[in-house]
């Protein structure tokens, strides 16, 4: 069976795949037409991206587990250390399968060593050689099926985020140590689920520190497969919240103040988020004012984007509203195994934790269409652009306030998006060619994929945005080669991040693997045994996948790719 | 910066006096044109007094042609043959001069690294005659340029001479040229008052004038942008040097290859760059064969002594002398082989090269 489209980049087909697929267009679309139709219009037109549309008014988008508050430990009564062990790791795999189809997004333990650990505390399973040889065969099986099952919808894999790195017992380290070895054992073919490692000084970012071996082993793991992504939990960002609350999902959805609670990411996640296409709005002013200064032009972008914003909120409120409808015969396994952060009572009590996102995408083009320079190439341009995005956030921390909810200010991926964007603003804009040309709108505020500046430099030109992206944002470095053996390197920028105020970095690299001998490098060939039976890996939205799978627009960002 | 240009004198800089004698070479013209010996050997005298003796005050030249003219002239005969051929004649019976030690070795140095060479010389004698001589010791092919001051009708240290030179080397003055010559009044204060660089052949012979250069200068083919994580652990600066003879197969840095080409620094011009590069000092040196410029790079190596360091090298271990390898921290030693390259062992781009830690255990 063909796949029948690219619309997603982790698909798979099936025949339940096929069916969910045409149903999926079909609830789209409905979706749609129920909407208002100026708020349809924005989506259909592409001024405005509603993510997920499918769940709209259905359910949430991801969810970092509380995985401890309520354990079923009764279960494991009676059983061997043995015995628990598999029990928990297939209680883990059930979860993921089921919640994986109650909810739109990514699911992420916050502490997925600290977890582990903590559940064989409670159920007595000991630190011995059997049992850690044990867990980390459970371990591996669970990367297996994360990497191998594509049941969610029928036809794709669960987005399945595993932080670890703060391990805080010996067998937490060994967990830690084997998520990530056993991950690096299973090659490059092997590139699920995403792993974050959680750096922390006083935890594992410096020699001194316990866990910096494990931090050193993550370092080399990356350099061989691009996972692991580090969270910099030192970053100014987050350093003043307890690395154990921090969490990201592998997408970057970033979740810690909560109007209703305490700063963390457990338990808690995105609800719905709706991006705006920010090049659409500077093509119109250069369009209807081409005479304006930048400044002038600027103000316009601000009056632009707050009439839009204005909309989003009303359509983020309605699809909150909406979801906090429904009960918990609706989400029957969450409510069953408790993994929000407190009780279910009514829906809105869940959900009021979550929050509600305004992405945005393309602000370097929007930001050449109006000055007609990158705005990293002089101060006076960045300035404008750190303006520009401290408005957005501004106005999210205003609707905060306004309708006493959890609004953030999201630094959206391109998935999807940075092609559906561009190919309807071609067909409406025959001036700005040039950034219309390249396929693909820049991912949130990155720096373009062809700056060719150094790694350095985008870490330190990017920071700054992470700082204002409070509901989630990455920083890319990009390679030409994998760095194998590396870790000093990697370990650099890792603390150049930190420094420039990078809150979640990704290595990213062209990673193809030879399935006739599994030797990896960058070659359509195999240099090895000459097999052109070739799987390209690359990394999209945060999660790996194979490029035959990537969207029209990531496709056109990975041809455009120069290494920093 | 770049200027890899060298002028060098002739006479007693690059070949060595023997004998002269100008008397034979009057002799010669007499017996071979003019007859009447005697009084050619008086309109000789006049002719020196007259022309000649002024000549390193107002440092103009008067050619040997314009004296057979003044012959021609007062002994009412003409020369049977053309000026230049009865010049090439007189100045090759008068001389003897033998090849500066060294002078080879220099010259091929400078050759192979894409230097620009050109002789001036202050010499009666047109350049003409002067090549066909440097032809005749195997000097002629090093030289883009040959200029007598017969032709120019300047002398050294006249700073117009030096002009005049450089001019003809389509190049402008600058102390990044050597001047290379014997006398400290026409060749030293002349080039240094042009605005050249001066090196006397009586403080430094020819050979150690090739140390000077071999120590002091680093042929760069490019420094890497950005900083790269498969050149040895951590983020490193590359320095691509210029100039390999191996022609590996594949090989990724073909236009590293040519001697020839290539930036010219100074050890200290190159040490200040890359301590401003490399912030977080740590370094590649690749190339290229860097350890074809091994002797700058020791110097290299001290200037940047507080640098991690790291080596790329096509030769062998034994190849990189004992005061690099106290000054290094890592090495990458073999040739690349296209026939097992690798993708999967850190830091090598085929498996017979090996990367070495020269700090571990210490």
């Amino acid at each position: 069976m063909k796949q029948t489209s690219n619309d997603n980049a982790a698909n798979r087909t099936s025949y339940v795949g096929e069916v969910y697929s045409v149903g999926e267009k079909k609830v789209k679309s409905a979706v749609l037409d129920e909407l208002p139709p100026e708020w349809a219009a924005l989506h259909r037109d592409g001024y405005i991206h509603i993510h997920d549309l499918d769940a709209y008014g259905k359910t949430y988008n991801c969810l970092t587990f509380d995985f401890l508050r309520e354990f079923p430990y009764r279960q494991f009564d009676g059983l061997t250390d043995t015995a628990k062990i598999i029990r928990l790791f297939g209680y883990i795999k059930t979860l993921f399968a089921d919640m994986g189809n109650e909810q739109s997004g990514g699911m992420a333990f916050a502490n997925f060593d600290n977890d582990i650990a903590a559940v064989y505390k409670n159920l007595g399973v000991q630190d011995n050689a059997q049992n850690r040889e044990i867990t980390a065969a459970c371990i591996a099986d669970l990367i297996l099926w994360c990497n191998n099952t594509h049941t969610r919808m029928g036809q794709t894999s669960y987005y399945v985020t595993l932080n670890i790195g703060l391990a805080n017992s010996e067998f937490a380290r060994f967990i830690a140590y084997s998520v990530i070895d056993e991950f690096e054992k299973l090659g490059a073919i092997v590139f699920k689920p995403n792993i974050v490692f959680k750096v922390a000084q006083g935890v594992n970012r410096f020699e001194t520190d316990n866990n910096f071996d494990l931090f050193q082993k993550a370092l080399l793991c990356t350099a061989k497969k691009m996972i692991p992504t580090y969270l910099l939990c030192d970053c100014s960002q987050d350093k003043e919240v307890s690395p154990e609350k921090l969490s990201v999902m592998g997408c970057r959805t970033r979740v810690v103040a909560d109007m209703f609670g305490e700063q963390t990411a457990i338990g808690r996640g995105n609800i719905a988020n709706v991006s705006i296409n920010l090049p659409r709005l500077a093509l119109e002013i250069n369009r209807d004012f081409p005479n304006e200064s930048a400044d002038e032009k600027i103000e316009r972008l601000k009056q632009k984007w707050t009439k839009i914003a204005d909309i989003v909120t009303e359509i983020l409120i309605d699809r909150y509203n909406k979801v906090c409808s429904h009960d918990c015969s609706d989400f029957p396994v969450n409510c069953k195994r408790q993994m929000w952060c407190v009780n279910v009572q009514n829906m809105q009590d869940v959900f009021k934790h979550g929050t509600l996102s305004i992405g945005f995408i393309g602000l370097s083009e929007t930001i050449e269409l109006i000055t007609e320079k990158r705005f990293y190439a002089d101060n006076q341009t960045y300035t404008l652009a750190l303006d520009f995005v401290k408005f957005m956030r501004d106005y999210c921390d205003g609707q905060c306030k306004k309708q006493n909810l959890n609004f953030s200010l999201l630094a959206t991926s391109g998935e999807l998006i940075s092609g559906r964007f561009i190919e309807i603003d071609k067909s409406l804009f025959s001036c700005g060619a040039n950034i219309l040309e390249k396929g693909f709108y820049t991912n949130s505020f990155h720096v373009n994929v062809d700056s060719g500046i150094s790694a350095r430099e985008k870490l330190k030109k990017e920071g700054p945005f992470h700082a204002l992206s409070n509901g989630g944002s990455i920083s890319y470095i990009e390679l030409n080669e994998a760095p194998i053996g590396n870790d000093e390197g990697l370990r650099e920028l890792v603390e150049e991040g930190i420094s420039a105020g990078v809150r979640y970095l990704g290595i990213n690299f062209p990673l193809d693997s030879c399935n006739g001998c599994n030797i990896s490098g960058v070659f359509d060939i195999c240099p090895v045994c000459g097999s052109n039976d070739v799987t390209h890996i690359r990394r999209v939205s945060g999660y790996l996948e194979i490029l035959d799978g990537f969207t029209n627009g990531k496709k056109n960002e990975a041809k455009t790719r120069t290494s920093n | 910066m770049n200027d890899k240009i060298v002028l060098f004198d002739l006479f007693d800089t690059l070949l060595i006096k023997v004998w002269f004698d100008y008397d034979k070479a009057l002799s010669c013209l007499a017996d071979k044109y003019f007859g009447r010996k005697d009084e050619l050997f008086v309109l000789a005298k006049e002719y020196r007094e007259k022309y000649m003796l002024d000549r390193n005050e107002t440092h103009t030249e008067t050619g040997f042609s314009d004296q057979l003219k003044y012959y021609e002239k007062h002994l009412g005969n003409k020369l049977s043959k053309p000026y230049c051929d009865v010049e090439w004649e007189i100045f090759s019976i008068c001389r003897e001069e033998k090849l500066a030690d060294g002078a080879i070795e220099l010259l091929a140095y400078l050759k192979t690294r894409g230097y620009k060479l050109a002789v001036l010389s202050n010499s009666i004698f047109s350049s003409a005659t002067l090549k066909k001589y440097l032809n005749g010791f195997g000097l002629l092919a090093y030289f883009d340029e040959v200029i007598s001051s017969a032709d120019i009708l300047y002398r050294k240290p006249s700073t117009k001479a030096f002009d005049a030179a450089l001019e003809k080397l389509g190049a402008k003055a600058s102390p990044n040229i050597h001047f290379i010559g014997n006398k400290r009044d026409k060749d030293y204060e002349g080039a240094l008052a042009a605005g050249l660089t001066p090196i006397l052949v009586t403080d430094r012979s020819l050979l150690q004038i090739r140390e000077f250069f071999e120590q002091t200068y680093l042929y760069v083919n490019s420094i890497s942008e950005r900083e790269s994580l498969v050149d040895g652990p951590g983020l490193r600066t590359v320095i691509y040097f210029q100039g390999c003879k191996r022609a590996c197969k594949n090989c990724h840095n073909p236009s590293t290859w040519a001697l020839s080409e290539g930036k010219r620094y100074t050890v200290e011009e190159l040490a200040k760059l890359i301590r401003n590069k490399a912030a977080n000092k740590k370094i590649t040196l690749s190339g290229g064969e860097p350890l074809l410029q091994g002797k700058a790079i020791e110097n290299l190596l001290e200037w940047l002594s507080d640098f991690d360091i790291c080596l790329y090298t096509g030769g062998d271990f034994d190849d990189i002398s004992d005061t690099m390898k106290n000054r290094l921290h890592y090495i990458k030693v073999g040739a690349f082989d296209n026939t097992c390259r690798t993708t999967i062992k850190p830091f090598v781009g085929s498996t017979n090269q090996e990367f070495i830690n020269l700090r571990s255990g210490k």
